[in-house]
């Protein structure tokens, strides 16, 4: 625990011990785009700008962004998918961001991730005893046996019957499909579950399914929880920290019932006002009330 | 009947107008299966009605039949009336569909991308949508169509009409997609999930610009979509489908407070996530059980019957529709299809 | 979970959709029978043939169909049926060895161009270009022109000018799959490039291949029997389908006979190859099951 090393910025308030399940330093990710011309240098774009965060060992954080906010960027980073162009990324400890993929075993059972999109998640080719072993494949654990036990256990750990482990992911609803994505995440053990908009694609009925179970498994497993959606209702379900992103940056970063409760980020504002509310519309705001309450508060103005 | 939902109600509107659309008992099936069984549906003059179910109701088939639009291999039977139009739609001929289509009811639809031609100027677009219909001549169509993006609210509408579609964001697309289908004043607007492909922010400006278009033009909207609180946002009266048939209709402040039908009571709790407490306590959300069947395999009787808790072996004959209150819409626009209604007790 | 008490059993448990078994389809049955029907004739003839098949027998030419000669016999006074079985074999021969370089080659350098991206990438692609420039037919009479005339020489060349096309529809397929978020599980599992290559962007481009490689096979067929025709492939004294065309044209009229059954054959022959693979491709899909 003496990573005292890539410390310039020493925490204050971090006084504890123990060392963040994810610490972000002032990350940063260019893209360049193709060159448009022969004599200009080719624009680079600014996906993901200055951001620093520690995110504690068993916190549910969100991260909250509307499309082209570089939250995506930022979650491929930092589960080594991608590397950051400035900055640092430790996970537990371990630095990412300068690690070719091959040194990064470790990694892959500490982290694992759901995605948004339950048809292109899945292999449509593999049958879901395959899907769900991959990690275990791919990391050499375990004999066949042993996998084969485990895939059954993790099945029924996410609520779905041990035969399923014999049919293909077009045999699955939506809500079933994110189930087995769910299952594989957790094949190799993991610390940290990054969720990619889990229950984007998902009808209300069975988003509150997916919603319970990924509660389910945070508490049971032990898990640190990364949540990045564009949809706040879900994210004030679920999260106990929420970082809003804009234009590649972290604009506010607060304890969930503090950011809606009192927003102080101009665009924070806007988002929270431009949500529809079910109740909030029974009480009688129309549609020209968001509407109004988006232009009165951009935050460009 | 006051909605208390809706701010500004339509300015002219009489009680017994004439329905703009008037569907009665529509069947959609393909040669092996039924998709949607006896719709009934009556929209008025200056009313915003929404249609809400999940993936797999019917919701989006019912626009596409109402405007005649169904795939090969579908068959629709009922009545479909729209005002000023003699006859039935659904037995009018291709080319005679084609003439009201785009003129006196106009369609938004989810993907602007897909719904634009990518190889046009967006102001020939909307020009287009007038010179087909014979509704302006070809240099009024261009400055109308000006108006209109500035109408939509495009920023230097001028501009505007000169990019192409992919020099545009998508919620710049939706609002031309949106300027198109209201070029020829239409008399009823089909809109099935305009705002799910958009931002939060950008959808509260599309869907202010919609209920805008509309209520100044005095015309009837059918609006689609799964999200429950952009229903009660943008409609005054609601409609519940589930597997292919209307489960519940009413008032948006009577269905969505003191709902009726066991899965209207299922979806409301399931969807509010709101709820006091819900986050803090860590109490696991309401769910309802299994998942929406494929189409053509809900059960027979009551469609919700095999994932509802109430359910007995009344269910398997088909729940009569139980008209609730006195709309001015007719019986079908207020009322229930369940034999054990939810008492009214959302929390 | 929170789902327990459902009355009639709709439990997320149980898959909504589907048995998992698949099913014959017809195309995969028709064009799997003319297959087999064109392997049965290259079987059939190295054990039996009605005449021993390019000699020169002493009976009349230009024999129409009849109890002795099922198919007839050609100007030189042989046996029409015993060159067509016979000239099944080099059908088949040609069909596989150009399929399997050009498969063989083009797949990996497919999916090589799709996953490695940047400047090897690039590289590959652009020389698949230069490559898909030359016609099949051209790359055929160039090589014939330098190596000599023979079945081998012409299948080599047809496959090398299919390469291309397998490079090309395995990179796009494979861009594709590329890009799903299975492939992002599976790096994000530890999966290296290779691994990924095999278990995933492979599978997911088989049907792509398969219906090329069908296609390429109906090629393969017709370009060695207008290279035969031509006299720039089989040798005269060997039989083929398209030999045995060009050696009929200027008989047309008078023996029409002698055109309509090569031309039969190798119509057949294409027409089973392209419907195997689309029937393949089918049956391989585990998303087109029985209902």
């Amino acid at each position: 625990m003496s990573e005292v090393a890539s410390g310039e910025v020493v925490r204050s308030e971090a006084v504890s011990s123990e060392v963040p399940a994810i610490r972000l330093q002032d990350v940063g990710r260019d893209f360049r785009r193709p060159r448009r011309s022969l004599t200009q240098a080719p624009p680079v774009v600014h996906a993901v700008r200055g951001v620093t965060l520690d995110i504690e060992r068993g916190e549910r954080f969100g991260i909250v962004g509307e499309s082209g906010s570089g939250k995506s960027t930022l979650l491929r980073m930092i589960c080594g998918l991608d590397r950051p162009t400035s900055g640092s990324i430790e996970v537990e400890g371990r630095p990412i961001h300068n690690q070719p993929a091959a040194r990064l075993g470790w990694l892959r059972h500490t982290l694992q991730l759901v995605f948004q999109d339950p048809m292109s998640s899945l292999d449509p080719r593999m049958r879901v005893r395959d899907i769900v072993a991959e990690p275990l494949v791919a990391q050499g654990q375990g004999s066949g046996a042993a996998r084969r036990a485990r895939v059954v256990e993790l099945l029924e750990a996410v609520g779905l019957s041990a035969d399923s482990a014999d049919r293909y992911p077009h045999q699955f609803s939506g809500g079933q499909r994110q189930r087995i994505s769910v299952a594989r995440a957790l094949a190799p053990g993991p610390d940290i579950l990054v969720a990619d908009e889990p229950v984007s694609a998902l009808d209300v009925s069975v988003r509150a399914q997916v919603l319970n179970l990924i509660d389910d498994v945070v508490d049971g497993f032990d898990l640190t929880l990364v949540f990045v959606s564009h949809d706040l209702s879900v994210v004030r379900h679920v999260c106990d920290r929420v970082a809003v992103m804009r234009q590649g940056e972290f604009v506010e970063v607060a304890p969930t019932e503090q950011l809606y409760a009192d927003p102080r980020h101009p665009y924070t504002q806007q988002l929270v006002s431009a949500i529809p509310d079910l109740h909030a519309a029974l009480d009688g705001r129309a549609a020209a009330d968001l509407a109004r309450a988006v232009r009165e508060r951009s935050p460009d103005a | 009947m006051s909605t208390a939902a809706t701010g500004a109600a339509g300015a002219g509107r009489r009680a017994g107008d004439e329905p703009v659309l008037d569907v009665r008992g529509l069947h959609v099936r393909t040669r092996h299966t039924e998709l949607l069984s006896d719709v009934d549906l009556t929209i008025r003059r200056g009313e915003r009605v929404g249609l809400i179910g999940e993936s797999g109701s019917g919701k989006s088939l019912t626009a596409l039949a109402v405007l005649g639009l169904l795939g090969e291999g579908l068959t629709a039977t009922g009545g479909v009336h729209l005002a000023g139009h003699e006859g039935n739609l659904l037995e009018r001929s291709e080319g005679g569909l084609a003439r009201i289509r785009g003129d006196d009811m106009a369609m938004v639809f989810q993907e602007p991308m897909t719904a634009l031609n990518p190889t046009m100027r967006v102001g020939a677009q909307v020009a287009e949508a007038m010179t087909v219909h014979g509704s302006a001549s070809r240099s009024q169509a261009r400055r109308r169509a000006v108006d209109l993006l500035d109408q939509v609210g495009l920023p230097d509408p001028e501009h505007a009409a000169r990019a192409y579609p992919h020099q545009l964001s998508g919620g710049q697309r939706q609002r031309v997609v949106a300027a198109i289908a209201l070029a020829n004043d239409p008399v009823l607007l089909v809109c099935d999930e305009p705002t799910t492909a958009l931002d939060v922010t950008v959808q509260a400006l599309v869907l202010d610009l919609i209920v805008t278009g509309v209520q100044s033009r005095d015309a009837a909207l059918l609006f689609i979509t799964h999200d429950l609180a952009v229903v009660a946002t943008v409609c005054e009266r609601v409609l519940v489908m589930y597997g292919g048939r209307i489960v519940e209709a009413g008032p948006v402040g009577q269905v969505f407070t003191d709902p009726r039908h066991q899965y209207t009571a299922g979806l409301l709790a399931a969807s509010d996530l709101t709820a006091a407490g819900a986050r803090r306590e860590r109490s696991a959300l309401p769910t309802i059980p299994g998942t929406v069947p494929p189409a053509g395999r809900f059960p027979d009787g009551c469609v919700f019957r095999n994932r509802c808790p109430a359910a007995t072996g009344q269910c398997a004959t088909r729940p009569p529709w139980t008209p609730r209150g006195d709309h001015g819409a007719g019986e079908t626009a207020s009322g229930y299809a369940c034999f054990y209604p939810a008492g009214g007790e959302l929390r | 979970m929170s789902e327990a008490g459902s009355p009639a059993g709709m439990m997320p448990s149980t898959p909504v959709v589907g048995t998992g078994r698949r099913h014959l389809n017809p195309s995969l049955f028709v064009g799997g029978g003319l297959v087999l029907l064109v392997v049965a004739m290259a079987l059939v003839s190295y054990v039996w043939t009605p005449y021993p098949p390019m000699r020169v027998l002493g009976t009349e030419a230009y024999q129409t169909p009849n109890a002795d000669f099922w198919l007839g016999t050609d100007r030189f006074r042989r046996d029409v049926l015993s060159q067509i079985l016979v000239g099944a074999r080099t059908t088949l021969y040609v069909g596989v060895v150009a399929v399997g370089v050009a498969a063989l080659v083009g797949v990996p350098l497919g999916i090589l161009a799709a996953m490695s991206g940047g400047w090897l990438g690039q590289t590959v692609m652009r020389a698949n270009d230069i490559l898909l420039a030359f016609p099949a037919l051209l790359l055929a009479i160039m090589f014939a022109a330098l190596y000599g005339g023979s079945t081998q020489v012409a299948m080599i060349a047809i496959g090398i000018a299919t390469i291309p096309s397998f490079a090309r529809i395995t990179r796009s397929g494979a861009l594709g799959v590329m890009s799903t978020d299975y492939v992002t599980a599976a790096r994000a599992a530890g999966h290296g490039p290779f691994a990924i290559a095999l278990r995933h962007v492979l599978p997911n481009v088989a049907g792509l291949v398969i219906v090329q490689a069908s296609v390429a096979f109906a090629i393969a067929i017709l370009a060695e029997a207008a290279l035969a025709y031509l006299g720039l492939g089989t040798p005269t004294g060997q039989a083929s389908w398209g030999r045995m065309l060009y050696e009929a044209q200027s008989t047309l009229r008078s023996a029409p006979h002698l055109v309509l059954v090569p031309g039969a054959a190798i119509a057949l022959a294409v027409l089973g190859f392209n419907l195997f693979g689309d029937g393949l491709r089918d049956y391989l899909d585990p998303k087109l099951e029985r209902r």
